[in-house]
């Protein structure tokens, strides 16, 4: 309870800075609508759960830009919720901070442990390395590094994963191609994510199965189908380290609203495939972005 | 057989979307090759013209440039790089520019994007609002979101010629 009170504390002081580190620039940036992407679950932006190379919020070479999100993935029987915000410095960097809540529905009564939660808490720091998602003929490139501390660890370790933090690390590509796709403008995302990650890290990290990093190709795309609808697709390949527990690949379904600079809502079908030996965990997932 | 579909419909997309995209890609040379030629030779007959009909021709154009001017004039952000320039005369030019590009039959008789835009120091966030304010300005002529893009598509790669200078 003690930790909830706080932990709200938390998202609220990290919006007042994130207003506070933007009350000098003009108000949410001027780089073009749906430009600075969604917020990932792990705090990135990007799609819902594959980052892109873009820096978070509308803030070009001259300008900061800060998003904060929540988010809400239900399949029934688990239910993630996610909270961060993110600051984007003058299109080159981008610093973010989210916490992921992992409420057990059908696995914490069947263990024994009702009301049983796995938390996380995700550091990110993103470094553009060249390019625009608009203007140059390459893609823009970024990389990536998630550090991740697993709060929950005691079910993690008893399942056999080895470590309650570490570090992802990731290359992303992200183009846009005007007037693309039946002149629709469009969008493709490649990420390779350098991870030993069970489950994104909420079972911890390492394990029996293997203990180092291993390279996860991920992809996401979409097109525009006007100034503020977006659909798309993202798909993350997924290789769990614990014995008796095998992680599928996730893919989801999106339609993303930018109603303006300030707001946008992403909604998705997703298909978790099995988790922790639960299958079939397909479901929604809503998230919203504040931009200022 | 549900669940199969639902796994592979992601993946479908992607692979139309890249395919797509790559076909547009690889399709794009043929109309800059035409209209690279047409801008020498006067009147070549190849001219891909369905981007000047879909702005409406010289009016269309004209309306269109008429509506970009006034919001630049009108945006606090960027009017003041305006304040030497002389309006009538860079309307017409635009206009010719916007008719040239687009495949319509004009010569654009200004100066190059580097010449012009030099000694105004243009920040990408001063380029960014004129592009917020040129699609707006279509907005205002009502053109449909994708013919707006294809004028996007023509000017964006400007963006290196104009930045900085
Ligand atoms: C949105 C951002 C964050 C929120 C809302 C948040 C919230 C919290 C809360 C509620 C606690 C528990 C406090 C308690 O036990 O009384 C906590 C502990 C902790 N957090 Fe965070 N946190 C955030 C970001 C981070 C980040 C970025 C890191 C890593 C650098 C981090 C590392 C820790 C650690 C190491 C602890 C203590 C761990 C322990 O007691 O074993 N947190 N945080
Ligand atoms: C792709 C985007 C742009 C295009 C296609 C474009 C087009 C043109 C054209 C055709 C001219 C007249 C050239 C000449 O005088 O010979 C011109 C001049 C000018 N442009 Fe742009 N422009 C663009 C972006 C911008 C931006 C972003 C700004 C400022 C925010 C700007 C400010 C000016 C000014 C102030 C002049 C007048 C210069 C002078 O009279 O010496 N332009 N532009």
């Amino acid at each position: 309870m003690k930790n909830y009170i706080f932990g709200n504390k938390c998202i609220a002081l990290l919006g007042v800075l994130a207003l506070l580190a933007t009350g000098t620039a003009t108000a949410a940036g001027t780089r073009q609508l749906a430009t600075g992407g969604a917020s990932t679950i792990e705090g990135s932006a990007g799609g819902g759960i594959v980052p892109w190379a873009a820096i978070t919020g509308y803030g070009t070479g001259d300008e900061i830009g800060a998003t904060a999100f929540a988010s809400r993935v239900d399949t029934g029987d688990y239910r993630l919720d996610s909270q961060g915000a993110a600051v984007g410095l003058f299109n080159r960097i981008e610093l973010s901070l989210a916490r992921q809540d992992l409420d057990l529905i059908t696995l914490g009564p069947a263990l024994g442990l009702p009301g049983a939660h796995l938390r996380q808490h995700v550091v990110g720091v993103k470094l553009r390395l060249f390019g625009d998602v608009i203007y140059t003929d390459w893609p823009q490139v970024s990389l990536g590094v998630q550090y991740k501390k697993n709060r929950d660890f005691l079910i993690p370790s008893v399942v056999g994963a080895t470590d309650d933090s570490d570090v992802d690390v990731y290359l992303s590509a992200t183009k846009v191609f005007l007037a693309g796709v039946g002149n629709f403008n469009a969008f493709i995302n490649g990420t390779a994510r350098w991870t030993r990650a069970n489950e994104t890290g909420l079972l911890g990290f390492g394990g029996p199965l293997h203990s180092g990093r291993r390279l996860q190709a991920e992809i996401s795309g979409g097109v525009l189908l006007s100034r503020h609808f977006a659909i798309g697709a993202e798909y993350r390949r997924k290789s769990g380290n614990l014995s008796g527990l095998p992680e599928d690949d996730w893919r989801d379904l999106f339609i993303a609203w930018f109603p303006n600079r300030h707001l946008s809502l992403v909604l998705a079908y997703v298909d978790l495939g099995t988790v922790a030996t639960l299958q079939d965990q397909t479901g929604w997932y809503l998230s919203l972005q504040g931009a200022f | 057989m549900r669940r199969h579909f639902v796994l592979h419909t992601p993946c479908a997309l992607l692979a139309m979307a890249l395919l797509a995209v790559a076909g547009n890609v690889a399709a794009d040379g043929a109309p800059h090759a035409a209209a690279d030629a047409s801008t020498t030779t006067a009147d070549a007959p190849a001219r891909d013209d369905s981007l000047y009909r879909a702005l409406g021709g010289e009016q269309g154009v004209a309306t269109l440039v008429e509506a970009l001017l006034q919001r630049v004039y009108a945006d606090e952000r960027i009017a003041f790089l305006f304040a030497e320039a002389d309006r009538n005369n860079l309307a017409r030019l635009i206009r010719e520019q916007f008719c040239n590009e687009s495949g319509g039959p004009c010569a654009y008789s200004g100066r190059s994007m580097a010449e012009s835009h030099s000694g105004l120091g243009l920040k990408e966030k001063e380029f960014d609002a004129f592009v917020e304010d040129f699609i707006d300005a279509m907005e205002d002529a009502r053109l449909p979101y994708r013919t707006q893009n294809r004028m996007l598509k023509i000017f964006a790669p400007m963006r290196p010629d104009i930045l900085h200078k």
